[in-house]
């Protein structure tokens, strides 16, 4: 280790490049740990969940133990494939809409002070209006189709990326900015090269927020009025007693969230030269 | 032979300086090669930058705040020019004065003959911040090729100059690595490459090794000097440090706080090429004992 330093730093004194890391060993090593792990501690607690629904013989229709949902799952795949699918529709319209709207505004915060300050507390009192109260109203303007739910899930997602991409644009090294006017770089120009990749940290922590918000999003409208869509599967379920079906529903709920957001991260992942702000 | 193009639009001036430039093409270590005609601006009349009762005043929560007071100094074409003094003394505000980025209160600047706007516009000047300010997204060529882009289109004598640059700092092995991977002694070189890439007749440093050991600072002012006497290009060169302000410097600006205003300008008689042994030297250490004396003048420091 020591040694390693002393060349790195010599090779450094001498303008020659430095002798490679050993870096990436370490990171794939790193890297094991990472899937590992995580997998331990699901299998862990799902053990636990059938022990301890086994060992104390709870009854069926209270908790269904990991088994009873996963072959209640296997064999209606069909049942909630087709009502995955316009809650994966309304979820990911509403992302982006969510998000484009956020991006836009959050534009407009940051190069107009008075807009800012004219409405950027009215977002947030919108955001804080319960989302259970906003869905019915939605569901009565918009009617029983999917606008309603992609509104809701669009909403859900708008104010997080609203948030991170004003703090975004403006978390701008005031060095950089400088640099910037030094060599006269027009609006556009400071805004392209500079502005929009300091803000892409930004963005991936809101993606993040907001790919399981939408869903959260789209599930409640089901919830409140719907035919179709796992919201819809989740009512009926409960009002039924159910429980397999309640959570077989709740686990391909938190499955497509996880997608969505494993998405993102890869997205992420891809995107890395742009993400080395800091 | 470039006073002639003096006449013609800038834009025109700095293409055709470029293309004057131009190297001859010759491959190697020698930083010869990006050296050009000097210009002698004070042949013609009139130093390269020149202040001339410059006072900066800012508003602060604190209430008014003077910077600088009374500052007239001339910077002739060519100089190895340091400001030198304590923190706070206003010395890095009176190089953003030069650089076009803080607007004097009262008093009278000129870069180059016209107002530091019409310096800058025309890409008349380079500058080396304190911390690099290197954009991490970008690979090592593509920040030194920033100015480029902003300049025009990055073509192939766009990517010849950067190429050129990086070699004359040493970095012609690291142009694809990412700035987080660099020490800071390479990141400083990286923007000392992308301040010279468009041939500057100025060049600014606002404490650019102020956050490097000593060890790595010593070697980066022996090669600073290397590349200013290939080049010629204009240096002021902002400091806190006595030993650095007269290893490099042909003159110095000794500046008090509060508010800032220049006690002295001292030449440093010491020839030129200069390397590390000088530092052990009599005639350096009364110069830096001179300076150090100055800048205690005050009872500030």
């Amino acid at each position: 280790m020591q040694a390693e330093r002393t060349v790195v730093l010599g090779s450094e004194l001498e303008g020659v490049p430095a002798a490679t890391s050993p870096r990436p060993r370490r990171r794939s090593r790193r890297g094991a740990g990472k899937v590992l792990w995580p997998i331990a501690g699901l299998v862990f607690l799902v053990l636990v969940w059938q022990g301890w629904v086994t060992i104390f013989h709870v009854k069926p229709y209270l908790v269904s133990s990991p088994l009873t949902v996963a072959s209640y799952l296997v064999d209606n795949r069909t049942l909630f494939l087709s009502n995955l699918y316009p809650t994966a529709i309304e979820s990911l319209l509403g992302f982006a809409l969510g998000n484009v709207a956020g991006i836009l505004i959050a534009l407009l915060f940051v190069y107009s002070r008075i807009l800012r300050r004219a409405f950027y507390p009215a977002a947030t009192i919108l955001w804080t209006v319960p989302i259970v109260a906003i869905a019915p109203i939605l569901i009565i303007y918009l009617g029983f189709g999917y606008s309603p739910k992609i509104a809701v899930a669009a909403l859900i997602t708008f104010f997080p990326t609203l948030v991170n991409m004003v703090a975004g644009f403006e978390s701008v090294d005031p060095q950089l900015l400088e640099l910037m006017h030094v060599l006269s770089a027009k609006k556009r120009e400071i805004f392209l090269k500079l502005r929009l990749p300091s803000s892409i940290p930004y963005l991936f922590a809101a993606l993040k927020i907001a790919a399981p918000g939408a869903v959260i999003g789209a599930i409640v409208a089901e919830w409140i009025g719907s035919t179709r869509g796992i919201g819809f599967l989740i009512v009926y379920a409960t009002q039924n007693f159910q429980a397999p079906q309640l959570y077989a529903a709740m686990a391909v709920a938190s499955g497509y969230a996880l997608a969505l957001f494993g998405l993102v991260v890869l997205a992420q992942r891809l995107m890395g030269r742009w993400d080395r702000v800091r | 032979m470039l006073n002639e193009k003096r006449d013609a639009p800038l834009e025109l001036r700095r293409l055709e300086r470029d293309e004057h430039d131009a190297p001859d093409g010759s491959v190697g270590i020698d930083p010869q090669h990006l050296s050009r005609v000097p210009v002698s601006d004070a042949a013609e009349g009139g130093p390269c930058i020149r202040l001339e009762g410059a006072g900066v005043h800012f508003e602060s929560n604190a209430g008014p705040v003077e910077a600088l007071r009374d500052i007239t100094l001339d910077i002739n074409d060519g100089d190895f020019f340091s400001l030198l003094g304590p923190s706070g003394c206003g010395k890095s505000t009176l190089l953003r004065v030069v650089a076009d980025v803080v607007p004097l209160s009262t008093g009278r600047v000129t870069v180059l003959g016209a107002s530091p706007s019409v310096a800058r516009k025309a890409r008349s000047f380079g500058f080396v911040f304190q911390d690099a300010a290197l954009m991490p997204w970008r690979r090592v060529i593509d920040n030194v090729l920033l100015p480029m882009e902003l300049a025009g289109a990055v073509d192939g004598a766009a990517r010849k100059a950067a190429d050129e640059v990086l070699e004359l700092v040493g970095l012609q092995g690291r142009k694809r690595a990412y700035p987080k991977e660099l020490s800071g002694g390479m990141k400083q070189r990286v923007s000392i490459a992308r301040a010279l890439v468009t041939k500057p007749r100025i060049l600014l440093m606002d404490e650019p090794f102020g956050a490097l050991d000593e060890i790595t600072r010593d070697k980066m002012n022996e090669e600073l000097l290397t590349i200013w006497s290939s080049t010629g290009t204009t240096t002021v060169f902002v400091t806190h440090s006595i030993p650095e302000a007269a290893f490099l410097s042909r003159r110095v600006a000794v500046l008090t706080p509060g508010p800032g205003r220049i006690r002295d300008v001292v030449d440093i008689a010491l020839p030129y090429p200069r390397s590390r042994e000088i530092r052990d030297t009599v005639p350096f250490l009364s110069t830096t004992s001179r300076l150090r004396a100055l800048l205690a003048g005050d009872g500030a420091g």
